[in-house]
């Protein structure tokens, strides 16, 4: 399964209003999560488990620190989704 | 003019009480804690006798400041504070409030702040006793809290992360991930101070017109049931438990001004 930038926006807004109560209207690229959307560090590890749905396997990024917003998050998963296709 | 005197004299001995809990940390730091490392005694036992000479400590130095008429103190329901296996969660208004509480937790794990750990006079004090700085990352802190409720200890932390900022309590939901991942109850300690002193980023020398009085009151176990659904995502357990554990404090703080 392909994923484009405006597909992964639609899940993660998805996953951010079931798992985090985030209202889906106030989510945009520029969100930040931790000053906008109040995600707190332990949010962020369930984050990384929900974002399971979209990448099959257990997703590992390294640089999640630098994850700043939205925008960053969705590159960071489709750099993790590219690495993943050559790894096979 | 007897009111200015009183308050030249109790900026005073306001003065003298910064340098002297200096001095005892020092003390405590830097000859004690080395004593404690030294003796030949299992690191329990150890720990033990570094959370009562720091209980010793801070009740002489309570009751130094109260002797020199810097401030008053009233406890309610503090027997309650040697539960095991709960998390102690209290507002943190001042400077004092974990001196308060050290003084009548001797056989707490406390949540200290990160610098207290790092700081040369009070990192060894503080590791003896057991404490745990909270500048772990979020999910570390999380599991080594809980695994200390797990085997019995009570545990004591600020949900604010750092003193009250203004008038609204804000609390991370630190302590509510602890006792959810523990699956214990809370223990809320409500702390108030009037007229307020000590806050975040008031120098000593501000003192207040009156002599503060604080009020240290423990208030009934909460336990989780009741308060979270466990069937949802964890997320939403720790937002609701930390909502529930705000209105709670807050209320209760409101209700007895």
């Amino acid at each position: 399964m392909t994923h484009t930038r405006d597909s992964l926006l639609t899940r993660i807004t998805e996953i951010l209003h079931e798992q985090f109560d985030v209202e889906p209207g106030s989510i945009t690229l520029e969100s930040r999560l931790r000053e906008d959307l109040d995600i707190d560090s332990i949010d962020a590890v369930n984050l990384m488990i929900e974002l399971k749905s979209i990448t099959a396997k257990k997703i590992t990024l390294d640089n999640f620190h630098q994850v700043q917003t939205i925008g960053d998050l969705i590159e960071a998963v489709l750099a993790f989704l590219a690495q993943d296709q050559v790894a096979n | 003019m007897m009111a200015l005197l009183g308050w030249c004299w109790r900026l005073a001995a306001t003065g003298f009480c910064f340098v002297l809990f200096a001095f005892g940390a020092l003390l405590l730091g830097l000859l004690l804690a080395p004593l404690i490392y030294l003796l030949p005694w299992p690191l329990v036992r150890r720990r033990q006798l570094a959370r009562r000479s720091i209980q010793r400590w801070v009740r002489f130095y309570l009751w130094m400041m109260r002797k020199l008429g810097l401030l008053t103190i009233s406890f309610a329901g503090e027997q309650s504070l040697q539960q095991p296996g709960v998390l102690v969660v209290a507002n943190h208004p001042t400077l004092l409030d974990a001196i308060l509480l050290m003084a009548v937790m001797p056989n707490a794990t406390f949540i200290v702040k990160a610098a207290m750990a790092r700081n040369p006079f009070t990192r060894w004090i503080v590791a003896l006793a057991g404490y745990i700085p909270n500048d772990e990352v979020g999910v570390e802190l999380v599991e080594k809290a809980a695994a200390a409720l797990r085997t019995g200890e009570t545990l004591m932390i600020f949900p604010e992360g750092t003193r009250t900022q203004g008038d609204t309590l804000t609390l991370k939901r630190g302590a509510a991930n602890i006792a959810l991942a523990a699956g214990c109850p809370l223990l809320p300690v409500v702390i108030d101070c009037q007229p307020l002193t000590l806050r975040k980023g008031e120098p000593w020398y501000r003192i207040p017109a009156q002599r503060p009085h604080f009020s240290v009151r423990v208030l009934p176990l909460m336990e989780l049931a009741p308060l979270i659904n466990r069937a949802q995502p964890p997320g939403l357990q720790a937002r609701a438990l930390t909502a529930a554990l705000s209105a709670c404090l807050q209320a209760q703080l409101q209700a007895h001004r």
